[in-house]
C-alpha cells in the first residue's frame, strides 16, 4: 500500500513517524510529511502521490476540529475523496469525532499500532476480549504450610491440640443452626426448629414477616431489571499487573443493595478486579439466625441470604474469585455453609479477631470457629485470617500471634488458611513511631516475619493504606496504588484495596471511586513492573521484633493451657491496648 | 424532490437548531433527512456542552447507520441497506413509524450524499433536508439549496463574522453558466491560482470550491474585480446566526451568548438575502422554505 502521513500540526509529529516506521518495516511505500505545511501544499502532494492511505495525525483542541474538517473538504473538492481512505488519529479522537469530520476511519487514545496496520491491511485484529484470558485462581496453590521454626511449631501444637480438646464436648446454637440449615437445604422441612434457636428479630421475620429496621424486601420487577441490565453490560477482560501473576487484586463490596453490590462488581471486574468480598452488616454478627429472601438493607452491609448471595454470584465473572466472609459473629457457621451453597470461593474466619474486636464472645466465637474451620475444610473452601484488631490498637505481634494459632488449627484439621495481615498506619506503629519515616519497612518487616515463620499464602487487607487515607480522592488512590506496589514488590499473594471514598463517602462509595483506585493501581505496575521497592534495615529489624513478639504470645498462650482464657485474659491484646472480649452469644455454648 | 443542505461556518453554529426548524415548517410536506456527519448527540465530541435534539414526526425518511439508529428514540423501520460505510457503520434507510428523536449519521462525501440523493429519487419525496457537519460544505455541491448558518461559535468579532458572511453570499450570487467560452479552473481555486488569471472570464465548478480558500478578505476583493462563474451552484436560501457559542473557561466549556442584533440588520443592509437570528426568527424561515421549488 502506498501511505501519506501527515501531521497535521505545528509541532506534534511522533506518531506519524512511528506509523511511519511500522508500515515502512511491512513493506508498504510510506511518504513521511513533515509538521506545519500548508494544507493546500498537502492537497497538491496528494494529488500528485496518489496514495492509498492519507493519515492524519492532530491532538484535538477547539478549532482543530475544523482544521481536520477543511482538510476533508479539499480533498472532497479536489475529486480525491473517494479514491483513497483518509484517516485520522490522535489523543482525543472517537468514531463519533471521525465521523462527523468525515474520515473514513479514526484513532484515539488507546489504539495499538497493530490496530492501525490491521485496519490498512485488511486483516481481522484481535480484540482485547479475545487476547486477554482471565482464570480463576487458587490462592493457596504450591503453599505446604510447613512450620519452619520447631519452637514455634511446639507452641503451636500444644495451643491447638488444647483447642480441639477442649470443643469436643460442646456445641451451640449457632451449630446447631447450620446443621439444621444442612438439612432444610436438602429438602426438610425443619423451621420450628431452626427458629427456636434463632433471637426474636429472625422470628418474627419469618412468623410475622416483620422485617428490621432499614430492610425491604425487592421486588420481581426490580430483579427483571437487573437481569436485563447485567444482560446488556459487557466489557473486555482486564489485568491490572504489567509483570507477572501477582498479586490477586480485591475489592469489597457491601452496600446494602445487592443490585448496586452486582454493578459495583461488575465495574470492578471491568477495571481489572480479580476478586471480590462480600462484606454484611455489622448487626448480622450479633443476631442469632440468619434471614431468608432477596433482601435490601438501607445501610452499610449486605444482608447474608441464600437468595442474596446467588444473586450477587449470578453477577460474577466465571474468572472472579469470591470471599463471603463468616469470621466474627454468631452465625460463622451458617454462613460458611451458605456460602459454599451460593458457589463462594473463599470465606474468612479467624477467632481470636472475632472474639476480640468483632463483638462476639470467644469461648462461643472458639467452638463455633473450630466448626466452621472444619465445614470449610469439607468444602475445600480456602480463609482468610483478618488481623483487623491492629486498627482496635493491638500491637501486630500480638494479633498475628492469634493469626497463627487459627492459621495451625485450621491445617491441622485439613483446611487452607490465608494469613491477612494489615498494611496499615495502625496506632501502635503510630505510637511507637514505626512508621515515622516510612510506610514501607513496618509492612515489610510483617511479612518478613510471617514468611519466617510458616510457608503459607499472604493477602494483605483490608484494605491496604488503612489509616493513610484521606477524602482527597487523589491521595486516597496514590496511597493505596504505592501499597499496591509494595505487595507486588513482596510478592504477595493477593491485595484488597478500597475505593477512594470508602473511608468517607457519606454514604455510599462511589464506582467512580472504584475505578480512581484500579486505575491508580494499573498505572503504578507499570511504572514498577518488575522493579522492587527497597526498604531500608529497618524492615529486618522489625521483622525480627515482630517474630519474637508473636513467639513471646504464642509461648505465654501455652503456659497458660488455656486458650479461650488466654482470650478472656488479655493475652492476645489487653483492654489497654483495644482488645475487648465481645458478648455476643456468651452462655450459649453448651455440652453435647 | 428538492434537496436543501444546513452548511455551517463552524461547530455549534446552530445546524440543529434550524434542522429542527426546517423540520417544522415542512411537517406537512414527504421528506427524508439525513447529515453528512454525525448529528444529534446529547453532548458536543468536543466541548462536551449539550446539543439539540433532532426530533422526526411520523413518516419521515431516515438515512443513517444502524448504530445510530439504535439511539433514536422515534421507532424506525428499516427499509434498505445502501452501500456506504462510515466509522461507525453501514448506512441504511429508514421509516419513521412514531415520533422520536433521531440520531443522523450519513453519507459523508460528495459522491455518497449524491448516491444518497439518487436512491431517493424513486420515494416520490418532496425534500431532502441534509444537516452539515462542522465546517465542511463541499458535499453541498450537489443540493439544490443551502442554508448558510454562522455566528458567534465562528468567531465573537462580530465585523469579521459580517465580512465573512458577506463573502460567502457573494461567492453564492455568481452567475451559474453552461457552455460559455470560458478558462475552466477544476478543483479548489486557490487565491494564488486566481491571482494568475484576474482579467480572464473564469469558469470554476461551485461557489464552495472558491469559498474553501481562508483568507476571504484578499478573497472579497478579487471577486470584485474579476468574472467568476460557476458550473453548478445550490440556490441560496438565507443567512442564520446563532448569537450562542461555547466560550472555554478554566474547566471545559460553557455555553455563552453575544448580542447579535447588529450583525444580522448588517447584514441584512449589505445583502440582497434574508438574514435571521436562529433562536427568535422561525416563522420567516418559514416563509422562505415555502419559496422553494
Amino acid at each position: 500500500m502506498k501511505i501519506l502521513l501527515v501531521p497535521l500540526d505545528p509541532v506534534h509529529d511522533v506518531a506519524v513517524k512511528m506509523l511511519n516506521r511500522e508500515f515502512s518495516q511491512r513493506g508498504h511505500q510510506t511518504i513521511l510529511l513533515p509538521p506545519d505545511m500548508k494544507m493546500e501544499e498537502i492537497i497538491e502532494i496528494c494529488q500528485k502521490e496518489m496514495p492509498d492511505y492519507i493519515m492524519v495525525s492532530r491532538t484535538l483542541g477547539y478549532n482543530a476540529a475544523e482544521i481536520l474538517g477543511r482538510f476533508i473538504d479539499l480533498l472532497d473538492a479536489v475529486g480525491l475523496r473517494k479514491k483513497c481512505k483518509v484517516v485520522v488519529g490522535g489523543k482525543a479522537i472517537t468514531k463519533e469525532i471521525a465521523t462527523e469530520l468525515g474520515y473514513d476511519a479514526g484513532f484515539g487514545e488507546k489504539t495499538r499500532w497493530e490496530e492501525v496496520v490491521a485496519y490498512v491491511e485488511g486483516k481481522e485484529v484481535l480484540t482485547d476480549m479475545q487476547k486477554v484470558r482471565k482464570v480463576k485462581k487458587d490462592i493457596t496453590e504450591g503453599y505446604t504450610y510447613k512450620v519452619k521454626d520447631s519452637a514455634f511449631s511446639d507452641l503451636l501444637e500444644k495451643i491447638s491440640d488444647q483447642i480441639v480438646e477442649w470443643v469436643e464436648d460442646k456445641t451451640s446454637p449457632g451449630i446447631e443452626r447450620a446443621k439444621i440449615k444442612e438439612r432444610i437445604l436438602k429438602g426438610e422441612d425443619l423451621w420450628d426448629e431452626y427458629l427456636k434457636l434463632c433471637d426474636d428479630l429472625v422470628r418474627s421475620y419469618y412468623r410475622e414477616k416483620a422485617l428490621p429496621k432499614h430492610v425491604r424486601v425487592i421486588t420481581e420487577q426490580e430483579i427483571k431489571k437487573l437481569s436485563e441490565l447485567l444482560q446488556r453490560t459487557s466489557y473486555a477482560p482486564k489485568v491490572l499487573r504489567h509483570t507477572g501473576q501477582k498479586p490477586l487484586i480485591f475489592v469489597q463490596y457491601g452496600t446494602g443493595c445487592p443490585f448496586m453490590d452486582a454493578m459495583h462488581i461488575r465495574i470492578s471486574e471491568a477495571w481489572g478486579a480479580d476478586g471480590v468480598l462480600h462484606f454484611d452488616p455489622s448487626w448480622g454478627a450479633r443476631c442469632e439466625g440468619l434471614l431468608e429472601g432477596l433482601l435490601a438493607h438501607e445501610e452499610d452491609g449486605s444482608i447474608i441470604t441464600l437468595e442474596n448471595l446467588k444473586l450477587i454470584k449470578s453477577a460474577l465473572n466465571d474468572s472472579t474469585l469470591w470471599c463471603v466472609r463468616a469470621h466474627r459473629g454468631v452465625n460463622t457457621p451458617e454462613i460458611v455453609l451458605l456460602a459454599h451453597e451460593a458457589g463462594a470461593d473463599l470465606t474468612k474466619i479467624n477467632i481470636v479477631y472475632g472474639s476480640l474486636n468483632g463483638g462476639s464472645d470467644p469461648e462461643r466465637l472458639t467452638v463455633d470457629g473450630v466448626y466452621s474451620i472444619r465445614l470449610a475444610a469439607k468444602f475445600n473452601m480456602p480463609f482468610d485470617l483478618p488481623t483487623n484488631e491492629e486498627l482496635g490498637g493491638v500491637p501486630a505481634p500480638k494479633a498475628f500471634a492469634g493469626m497463627m494459632v487459627v492459621a495451625y488449627l485450621s491445617v491441622k484439621l485439613g483446611a487452607k488458611p490465608i494469613l491477612k495481615p494489615l498494611f496499615c498506619y495502625s496506632p501502635d506503629a503510630i505510637i511507637n513511631k514505626y512508621m515515622e519515616d516510612n510506610y514501607i519497612d513496618y509492612n515489610v518487616g510483617k511479612i518478613l516475619a510471617l514468611r519466617d515463620i510458616i510457608d503459607a499464602p499472604i493477602w494483605p487487607g483490608e484494605p491496604i493504606g488503612f489509616m493513610t487515607h484521606t477524602e482527597d480522592r487523589v491521595q486516597s488512590a496514590m496511597t493505596t496504588a504505592l501499597h499496591a506496589a509494595l505487595g507486588k514488590s513482596l510478592e504477595l499473594d493477593a491485595i484488597t484495596v478500597s475505593s477512594t471514598d470508602e473511608a468517607y463517602a457519606r454514604g455510599a462509595i462511589t464506582t467512580s471511586a472504584r475505578i480512581d483506585s484500579l486505575r491508580a493501581i494499573a498505572d503504578t505496575y507499570r511504572f514498577f513492573g518488575d522493579a522492587k521497592i527497597e526498604p531500608t534495615k529497618k524492615a529486618f529489624e522489625y521483622a525480627k521484633m515482630i517474630k519474637d513478639g508473636i513467639f513471646k504470645t504464642l509461648k505465654k498462650v501455652a503456659e497458660r493451657g488455656d486458650f479461650v482464657a488466654s482470650l478472656y485474659d488479655g493475652l492476645f491484646g489487653t483492654k489497654e491496648e483495644g482488645a475487648n472480649p465481645g458478648r455476643a452469644g456468651r452462655g450459649t455454648v453448651r455440652k453435647c | 424532490m428538492l434537496t436543501i443542505g444546513i452548511l455551517g461556518t463552524a461547530k455549534n453554529t446552530g445546524k440543529t437548531t434550524v434542522l429542527n426548524s426546517v423540520l417544522k415548517c415542512l411537517s406537512d410536506k414527504r421528506i427524508a433527512i439525513t447529515s453528512i456527519g454525525f448529528d444529534g448527540e446529547d453532548l458536543d465530541h468536543v466541548t462536551g456542552l449539550p446539543k439539540p435534539k433532532v426530533i422526526v414526526d411520523e413518516g419521515t425518511l431516515v438515512v443513517t447507520s444502524q448504530e445510530a439508529a439504535n439511539h433514536s428514540t422515534a421507532k424506525l423501520e428499516l427499509l434498505e441497506n445502501l452501500p456506504l460505510e462510515t466509522p461507525m457503520g453501514r448506512i441504511s434507510l429508514y421509516r419513521v413509524k412514531e415520533l422520536g428523536t433521531v440520531v443522523l449519521i450519513g453519507p459523508n462525501s460528495s459522491d455518497d450524499l449524491l448516491q444518497v440523493i439518487k436512491k431517493l429519487e424513486d420515494n416520490e419525496l418532496e425534500f431532502l433536508i441534509v444537516d452539515g457537519a462542522i465546517n465542511r460544505m463541499v458535499p453541498f455541491q450537489h443540493v439544490d439549496y443551502v442554508i448558510i448558518a454562522t455566528g458567534a461559535a465562528r468567531t465573537t468579532n462580530l465585523d469579521e463574522l459580517v465580512s465573512e458572511a458577506r463573502l460567502m453570499v457573494k461567492a453564492f450570487l455568481l452567475p451559474r453558466v453552461d457552455g460559455e467560452e470560458r478558462m475552466t479552473l477544476s478543483g479548489v481555486v486557490s487565491i494564488e491560482k486566481l491571482k494568475l488569471y484576474v482579467d480572464k472570464p473564469l469558469l470554476i465548478e461551485s461557489p464552495i470550491h472558491l469559498i474553501l480558500a481562508d483568507d476571504y478578505k484578499k478573497l472579497e476583493g478579487l471577486l470584485e474585480r474579476m468574472n467568476i462563474a460557476v458550473k453548478r451552484k445550490p440556490k441560496l436560501l438565507c443567512v442564520t446566526v446563532n448569537p450562542c457559542y461555547p466560550q472555554r473557561r478554566v474547566e471545559g466549556y460553557q455555553l455563552s451568548k453575544i448580542d447579535i442584533t447588529q450583525a444580522v440588520q448588517a447584514l441584512r443592509k449589505e445583502l440582497d438575502l434574508t438574514c435571521i437570528d436562529v433562536n427568535k426568527e422561525e416563522n420567516i424561515l418559514c416563509e422562505v422554505l415555502m419559496n422553494c421549488r
